[in-house]
């Protein structure tokens, strides 16, 4: 187990709830925190009875919610000056990144709903929807139902396979790669369908 | 506009090559966990199940907090810190990583402390001398 996820667990284990809710939050907004541990370790201190599994499933959901709805708004509001700032100016309107928020744009509830179970694609997809200012309302929508279904699922590994929640979350880990490198591989081919369309469209 | 296409494919190409790899090393992962009989819940769904699981005193961690061991074995509040002389405010809210670095000692004979003082609590005809 890294040194740092002994430190969270401790963190936890000390702060309860409102550790969970930090780890949450702060992981959503790009910080490298191991949410979707802290969320399994949670839910198995509550298959215990050491907290209760209920209260870890709502504390778990809100802090990604609000930390994906923060790591949007400052996305939105700053990430441009920030990425100029950084001389990075060029990259800010370069067409790549137009097209990748193009992509996003146009399939975000498959992005934004996968990506939530990978901690760094979540910081990811969460910047360049700020970024390419996707409409809140739409990003808002899917952040909080993929907000939702990454709580439960990853609450009820730790919950049901308490005694062994270390075993089975490196195993899920590898899986949640894998959903985002699909994700993105079907992004790239309905991507290149959709341009290839509209330039028959545009003759 | 060729060189653009042949970009993506090839980034397409190389993202199924990790993603099939990523998938192999799943199915192994969980063909191995089945086999050791890991991958099996240990809890159900019956609310009136004793959710306890069974631990034992060597499972006792450095990350954990003494508030967690006491819950966990179902100790006296106190029971750590008389048997242990644990003087620490923050007890029993304070992992034994923390306790360990505050008081200046070693960690490892540290945890065995814990582990034989916790052993001596649940089989206590287990006597040490």
């Amino acid at each position: 187990m890294s040194s740092l996820l002994q430190n969270i667990l401790s963190f936890l284990l000390v702060y309860k709830y409102v550790g969970l809710f930090l780890v949450a939050f702060l992981s959503s907004l790009g910080v490298p925190l191991p949410a979707g541990s802290s969320t399994v370790a949670s839910a198995a201190f509550a298959s215990q009875g050491y907290l209760n599994i209920f209260i870890v499933l709502i504390v778990g959901t809100t802090g990604n919610i609000l930390g994906d709805l923060s790591m949007y708004g400052l996305s939105r509001r700053y990430g441009k000056q920030v990425l100029r700032w950084l001389h990075l100016g060029r990259f800010a309107e370069s067409t790549s990144l137009k097209h990748i928020e193009t992509t996003e744009n146009n399939y975000s509830a498959l992005a934004i709903i996968t990506s939530r179970f990978q901690d760094q694609a979540t910081a990811i997809i969460n910047m360049v929807a700020g970024l390419g200012r996707m409409p809140f309302k739409r990003f808002a929508l899917y952040a909080i139902i993929g907000d939702i279904l990454q709580t439960i699922f990853y609450s009820s590994v730790g919950y049901f396979f308490a005694a062994n929640w270390q075993s089975i979350y490196n195993t899920i880990g590898v899986f949640s790669w894998i959903i985002v490198f699909a994700t993105i591989i079907i992004s790239i081919f309905v991507a290149n369908n959709m341009a290839k369309h509209m330039m028959k469209k545009n003759g | 506009m060729h060189t653009h296409k042949r970009f993506w494919y090839t980034l397409v190409v190389i993202l199924l090559g990790i993603s099939l790899c990523l998938f192999l090393w799943f199915i192994i992962d969980l063909d191995r966990l089945y086999a050791t009989g890991e991958l099996r819940p240990t809890r159900g769904f019956d609310r009136t199940h004793q959710h306890k699981q069974t631990f034992s005193p060597n499972q006792i961690d450095s990350w954990m907090t003494f508030s967690y061991v006491n819950y966990t074995f179902s100790l006296p509040p106190d029971y750590l810190a008389n048997s242990l002389s644990i003087t620490d405010s923050q007890y029993p809210e304070i992992s034994i990583t923390r306790y360990v670095q505050n008081n200046h000692l070693d960690l490892a004979t540290t945890l065995e402390k814990i582990r034989q003082t916790v052993l001596q609590f649940t089989s206590p005809s287990i006597k040490t001398n």
